[in-house]
């Protein structure tokens, strides 16, 4: 089913113009910032869930909701932290203190977080990058060679997913341990990959300029 | 068709020459093969036929190099590219886009035709290539063979004059560097001129017009 990027399909979403697809996910990733209440994330959120499933892409967009609230997880508890005023929930260590005002806040912030990202990756699900940059072009006359950049951007994901499974791969056949479920000896372990990662992405990146440069990219 | 002369190339930061007073003239229709051992220049020289070097790998550059007339240095790529196509080694990230009929659909659209005509040249290359089967599947998801046919069509959906190949048979097994061979003497015999590094030198011999041996002493 694939992650980020494009997903073929035949739905009302899919054939739509992609300027709309941008154009309502933008309304209502403003919607969620714009109202003050939390209902406007948590409708967001549902209604998103229902256009995924209405293209066959329910269960991907609850992987993405889960992947979300993992990641979402750490800000919440590092935000809950922070925020010490307002009525005490629990008492914690050294003075620190969970609030109801930090839990409240933190909890509306990462509902805000993940309802907008979703409507995004929903148009990213649904849209051929192709297809986004050519209407970037020709709706907004944004040059080409930047609209494809844009566009094609999350075409590379998967690569450098690919590849960082490569050289953890490779590092685990030469004695390193990275099947560990500690979060900070994974982090530890996963640092020294990230400058091979970058350089390979860098020429990765290069070679990709140059086969678009060679395919006529600056002619339109 | 290329003309090459006196030309030397040295990269930006490396003190040895990648290639050195390099004379060569491929006429029209040819079928060039370049063989010579990893390191000797290939890749080096390919580049420099498109304009690759030195539009965008800098360095020290000596000499001429001659694109059906058009000097490589002063000709903007923009225009070098509608005479050359050139096939990358590193084909995986050469591809623009995560389909195949859309990498076919990609080069065309930025040479001005309509969304119709191109899905219309593709359907049509697609079909001469054998790889309609293709269609919908990820490339990132292909076999070599398959993402080797999906690179060539790409690059002659653009009609060149000249096609570039580094390396196309790389990782394939003997079948399919047969088959890809087949497919460039079908286009070499319809008149496109070709240039092929290739390791693999009975196929050179058997498949190419000629044969270049780079070396970069």
């Amino acid at each position: 089913m694939g992650g980020l990027g494009y997903f073929p399909g035949d739905s009302f979403l899919h054939r739509a113009n992609p300027i709309l697809k941008l154009f309502l996910a933008l309304v209502l990733v403003t919607a969620i910032f714009a109202i003050p209440s939390l209902i406007a994330p948590a409708a967001v959120l549902v209604l998103t869930f229902l256009l995924s499933v209405s293209c066959k892409s329910g269960r991907w967009m609850l992987r993405i909701i889960r992947s979300m609230i993992k990641f979402s997880l750490v800000i919440f508890i590092i935000q809950t932290l922070f925020i010490q005023t307002g009525d005490t929930l629990i008492p914690l260590f050294w003075g620190l203190r969970i609030t109801y005002q930090g839990v409240m806040f933190s909890l509306g912030f990462v509902l805000k977080l993940i309802a907008s990202a979703l409507p995004l990756a929903l148009v990213l699900r649904v849209t051929k990058g192709i297809d986004l940059a050519d209407a970037l072009n020709e709706t907004f006359k944004i040059p080409y060679k930047y609209a494809y950049a844009v566009a094609s951007a999350m075409r590379f994901v998967p690569d450098f997913a690919d590849e960082m499974k490569d050289i953890i791969e490779a590092q685990t056949a030469r004695g390193v341990e990275h099947d560990t479920k500690g979060f900070v000896k994974k982090a530890r372990l996963l640092a020294p990959i990230c400058l091979p990662l970058l350089l390979s992405g860098v020429r990765k990146a290069e070679v990709a300029a140059i086969s678009a440069e060679m395919r006529g990219v600056s002619n339109r | 068709m290329i003309k090459i002369e006196k030309f030397s190339f040295k990269y930006k930061g490396s003190e040895k020459f990648a290639l050195h007073d390099v004379n060569l003239d491929v006429p029209a229709g040819a079928f060039l093969g370049l063989s010579g051992v990893s390191g000797s220049g290939k890749t080096s020289l390919l580049y420099s036929c498109c304009g690759v070097i030195p539009h965008f790998y800098k360095g020290d550059f000596y000499g001429s190099v001659r694109l059906a007339g058009l000097d490589t240095v002063e000709t903007p790529i923009s225009e070098l590219s509608k005479i050359a196509a050139i096939v990358f080694e590193d084909m995986d990230s050469s591809f623009a886009c995560t389909y195949p009929e859309d990498e076919i659909v990609f080069g065309l659209r930025n040479f001005g035709h309509t969304k119709a005509e191109a899905e219309e040249i593709t359907a049509k290359i697609m079909a001469e290539l054998s790889i309609e089967d293709l269609r919908g599947k990820l490339i990132r998801s292909l076999s070599g063979g398959q993402k080797r046919k999906t690179a060539l069509a790409a690059a002659i959906a653009i009609k060149p004059k000249v096609l570039l190949l580094d390396e196309p048979t790389g990782e394939l097994d003997p079948e399919a560097k047969i088959q890809v061979f087949e497919i460039l003497e079908k286009l070499n015999a319809d008149g496109l001129t070709i240039i092929i590094s290739e390791r693999n030198e009975t196929l050179l011999r058997k498949y190419c017009t000629s044969e270049y041996t780079v070396t970069n002493a």
